[in-house]
């Protein structure tokens, strides 16, 4: 019987610490978010001024990946930008100049999509994690 | 007697093994549902909403591919890979499709869907896409 206990002990033991080592190993880089303030039309269509608001623990950095894509007529217009910057702990805006892609159209003014892409990395982790939603280029 | 034992053992054994039932598959069973095609953003995108029941959690990807030939017959078409957990018997997602720069956007009407998502078994069918 007392086998038995001892036996018992060893395993809850195991199963406790490996649950808390799990816990440990899956922590991730803390909460973060974006989000697009602002899609502002520039150079006659030639870009788009994106204007995020991004939340990241401070001591972290991010990296955020942004595509626009919109309708014009019967064609697509759609550019990538990226931009790095060191996380304040608060919201910060980031400021994006996305070029039009030259195989699409231009960008007008009116409804668009935009992803987000976001890479979170402090000392020991790195987090990815994607973003859509529907935007307004003005 | 003890060769006897031990082919009694032996034979147990083999008894067991082919008698019980077997063990389910940790991969079989997930299965895709299609909810609906909803128009984003005046047809740069197209948001698709589905189900995923999963007998077994799984840890993986779905890839969502959506192709249109318009009425004026320009082709809109877009491929998104988004990962994807299910755990608990199932998960309800959205993946947005955003249309490729070289073609059209999407427009209302007929489109084919196509889906892969991991330790399911695809699906290939026609979707109609709304506002």
């Amino acid at each position: 019987m007392r086998r038995f206990i001892a036996f018992l002990a060893v395993l809850t033991a195991l199963i406790t610490g490996s649950a808390l080592l799990a816990a440990g190993a899956q922590a991730a880089t803390g909460p973060s978010g974006t989000r697009v303030v602002t899609a502002d039309r520039a150079a006659q269509g030639e870009r788009v001024v994106v204007t995020l608001s991004a939340t990241c623990p401070a001591g972290a950095t991010i990296k955020v990946l942004v595509t626009v894509t919109a309708a014009n007529d019967d064609r697509i217009a759609q550019g990538t930008r990226q931009k790095k910057a060191d996380c304040t702990g608060v919201a910060q805006p980031i400021e994006l100049r996305v070029e039009r892609n030259p195989i699409g159209a231009d960008f007008v003014v009116g409804p668009a999509t935009a992803t987000t892409v976001r890479t979170v990395c402090d000392a020991a982790d790195c987090d990815v994690i994607a973003f859509d939603e529907t935007i307004r280029i003005s | 007697m003890r060769l006897r034992s031990l082919t009694a053992l032996a034979l147990s054994t083999v008894l067991l093994t082919a008698l019980s039932p077997a063990p389910a598959r940790a991969d079989a069973g997930a299965e895709i549902g299609l909810l609906g095609t909803t128009l984003a953003a005046r047809g740069a995108a197209v948001d698709v909403n589905y189900s995923v029941t999963c007998p077994a959690d799984i840890t993986g990807t779905a890839t969502v591919s959506v192709t249109q030939t318009r009425d004026d017959g320009l082709i809109a078409s877009g491929t998104a890979i988004d990962e994807l957990t299910c755990r608990n018997g199932g998960v309800l997602h959205i993946t947005r499709v955003t249309a490729t720069v070289g073609g059209a956007p999407f427009e209302r009407g007929r489109a084919r869907l196509t889906m892969l998502v991991t330790g399911a078994a695809p699906i290939n069918q026609n979707t109609r896409l709304q506002n």
